[in-house]
């Protein structure tokens, strides 16, 4: 068995080596930009809204350096919000319906019904030619040309949508993956700081209690 | 050389017997805890991933997490038995972060089934009732972060303990050093 004051050493020293790659961790993804702080993540979190354009996902903005991000939450809406996923995230408020895309693209001569079914058989839904729509990249005209077959290329899909590989990565989302490790190890410090007095009160409380006893 | 290093670990480390061969649970928890750690801060990323990767790697974290569920029922017993004998029992708080992660992961994983498009089940859903389970998949997902996060927290001297003996046990300057109950 070690030795106490030893073991106690070997702690604070653990605690110190998290905590040091909780900061160092920290900093590095704040100069990248994925680092959310909990008061943006939680106002993110409360602006869900029970509309049909849903709500916006805390990871939604990590890609972004922080001045970056708040540049383009400025100029907004039709760019980075509602490309990042599907329509049932966040969508300005004057974006077009799904219904009002469907009956643009039948009157546009589209067969909407065999695009969706194609869609849906490769994993996808008419919700991401929506996203692509709102997002600004591309005109419904565009679009229908397109899905006619009257244009080639093709139409830029959400990133993560309709990707049919499956080891289809996406490297430059990693900071996003780094952003849950490190959110884990920092909650890990947070707590084991407040352990300390709220065990130090729990203890003093119990004590005062046996003695009221006796 | 020390007296401790004709210790076996197998000597030392809880251990059960499954037919002829030898299980160490301590190190299968370590390792499986391991995976199911990186297994999910991956799957919170579905932009990283791809959704078929992200679906697969759900059903894997799934099959995982009740492995650890399973390898945990004799604690989940024993706390459930004694949860309202004592009023301030050490093991509540913890008891209660575990039951609500369990019923975040098991919401989380059958909405996320349920509005799967890779895993070829192709369920007909309502597009709303679809959508609506689609935000409730990714709020519960983004709670489930916050929850194991502090499942992490709780747990965190059994992590630096049996971590730093499987995980870093190979270093030249841990070999050596006695091996704590």
């Amino acid at each position: 068995m070690a030795h106490p004051v030893r073991r106690q050493h070997i702690s604070v020293r653990g605690f110190f080596i998290l905590l040091a790659v909780v900061i160092i961790g920290g900093a590095v993804l704040w100069s990248q930009g994925d680092l959310v702080s909990p008061l943006q993540s939680t106002t993110m979190l409360l602006s869900m809204s029970a509309e049909d354009g849903g709500f916006a996902m805390v990871g939604e903005e990590r890609g972004a350096p922080p001045e970056a991000a708040q540049r383009d939450a400025d100029e907004n809406d039709d760019e980075t919000t509602v490309v990042q996923d599907t329509a049932a995230r966040t969508a300005p408020t004057d974006a077009m319906t799904l219904e009002t895309l469907t009956a643009e693209l039948a009157a546009a001569g589209v067969d909407v019904e065999q695009v969706s079914a194609t869609m849906n058989a490769e994993g996808r839904s008419l919700e991401n030619l929506l996203a692509v729509v709102n997002s600004g990249r591309v005109t419904v005209a565009e679009l229908a040309a397109r899905l006619k077959g009257e244009a080639g290329g093709e139409v830029n899909q959400p990133p993560g949508e309709g990707s049919e590989g499956v080891l289809d990565i996406r490297w430059d989302e990693f900071g996003s993956v780094a952003y849950n490790l490190w959110f884990l190890l920092a909650t890990a410090v947070v707590v084991i700081v407040i352990a300390r007095p709220i065990g130090w009160l729990v203890n003093r409380t119990k004590r005062a209690d046996a003695r009221a006893i006796n | 050389m020390t007296a401790t290093q004709f210790v076996p670990k197998q000597a030392v480390v809880p251990e059960r017997t499954i037919g002829r061969r030898r299980l160490n649970r301590v190190k299968l928890n370590v390792f499986l805890d391991l995976l199911l750690t990186a297994v999910f801060v991956i799957e919170m990323e579905k932009h990283f991933t791809g959704l078929a990767l992200h679906e697969l790697l759900g059903l894997l974290f799934a099959a995982a997490f009740i492995v650890h569920i399973v390898l945990h029922w004799d604690w989940i017993v024993n706390i459930t038995r004694t949860f309202f004998r004592k009023l301030l029992h050490e093991s509540r708080f913890n008891y209660v972060l575990n039951i609500l992660l369990f019923a975040d992961m098991a919401f989380v994983t059958i909405s996320g089934i349920l509005i799967s498009r890779t895993l070829g089940l192709n369920l007909s859903l309502g597009e709303d009732f679809r959508r609506t389970l689609q935000t409730l998949h990714m709020v519960g997902s983004e709670l489930a972060l916050i929850i194991v996060a502090l499942h992490v927290a709780v747990h965190w001297k059994w992590i630096k303990v049996n971590g730093a003996r499987y995980l870093l046990g190979w270093l030249p300057g841990r070999r050596e050093q006695p091996h704590q109950g």
